[in-house]
């Protein structure tokens, strides 16, 4: 798979970082410096918020029919149906604490791939 | 009037000796400092100040970190949604602010500093009964499972004391979270989270900065 993501990938990856952060992170601003390493650190963070939360658990497993789930690169195979599924309203998301402190945790190494 | 199985009571105590009553209460005291004591789960944190250290004080805009000046060479200081300081490609931290909100308290009766004396201390949440509560107890015991022995796993733990307040230490061997909360911001906790630092370098360029 290629290093460099496409205008739709970033827009996507964009999308789900903002999902994740909340807007306040601003991350449209930065999408022109999207890589491969971001959608990396993106699905690490991914990996432990999905243990907080039943809905996005089951929107990655049903998006990757399961079997990608865990191994590494599965963020980027579904990229764009994963964020198109985050900003429609159908995913109802639990575990507000537990998302906010993982998320929290992750967010200097997703930041660091940009600057 | 005393109830039946109060005067019963005083009858028995009526018949010890005051040196038995005196070894009774030592005892009971003691167990009480015991159980709150564990209740904690969480010792001060033992770090001695060093002297001769210049320190740059850095702001979440509510809580403040101090790094020594020297480790801040090359160093990136990110203002975005708090601060994030990124040292290397491998060692950043970020600092960031979280309300009642973020971590879905149900109401204003909650003292948000039960938090991190549950997450990393392990301490009892106070008893409640109303639903919101059960779902809020719920998930933060998934954060505890998450956040603190799935991420950061900790090999040290324990608290600071600092004016108004407190910090909370979790240190694991490649993730830290250190938790701020002081009363002059009851509805605020700043979670610093801190990667590729060792215990070492997390008590010279981070724990220094709160030693009194």
């Amino acid at each position: 798979m290629s290093i460099r993501l496409s205008k739709d990938e970033k827009q996507a990856l964009a999308d789900t970082l903002s999902l994740i952060y909340g807007t306040n992170l601003d991350v449209d601003i930065y999408k022109s410096r999207f890589n491969e390493r971001a959608v990396l650190e993106t699905e690490k963070a991914l990996n432990e918020l999905i243990k907080c939360n039943k809905a996005m658990k089951s929107l990655v497993l049903g998006l990757s029919a399961g079997s990608a789930f865990l191994a590494s690169g599965w963020l980027r195979k579904i990229l764009q149906k994963f964020a198109s599924a985050l900003k429609s309203d159908k995913v109802q998301f639990n575990g507000v604490g537990c998302r906010n402190g993982v998320a929290l945790q992750s967010k200097s190494a997703v930041m660091l791939t940009i600057y | 009037m005393l109830a039946p199985y109060v005067k019963d009571r005083v009858n028995v105590m009526q018949q010890y000796s005051q040196a038995e009553k005196l070894f009774a209460t030592t005892v009971l005291l003691f167990t009480t400092l015991l159980q709150t004591a564990c209740a904690s789960g969480l010792e001060r944190y033992s770090l001695s100040k060093q002297s001769g250290i210049d320190f740059v004080e850095l702001s979440n805009s509510v809580h403040a970190i101090k790094i020594p000046t020297n480790q801040l060479t090359n160093a990136k200081i990110i203002s975005l949604d708090g601060l994030m300081v990124l040292f290397s490609q491998e060692k950043h931290l970020s600092f960031s602010v979280s309300s009642r909100e973020s971590f879905g308290v149900p109401d204003m009766q909650f003292l948000l500093s039960n938090i991190p004396e549950y997450l990393i201390g392990k301490k009892p949440l106070p008893e409640q009964q109303a639903e919101a509560y059960r779902i809020f107890y719920e998930d933060l015991a998934l954060t505890r499972k998450v956040l603190i022995e799935d991420m950061v796993t900790p090999i040290k733990i324990g608290y600071f004391v600092i004016p108004d307040g407190k910090i909370y230490i979790a240190i694991g061997k490649k993730q830290a979270v250190i938790f701020v909360y002081t009363s002059e911001f009851p509805d605020i906790i700043s979670q610093l989270s801190v990667h590729g630092l060792s215990v070492k370098e997390i008590e010279s360029m981070i724990l220094q900065g709160y030693v009194q």
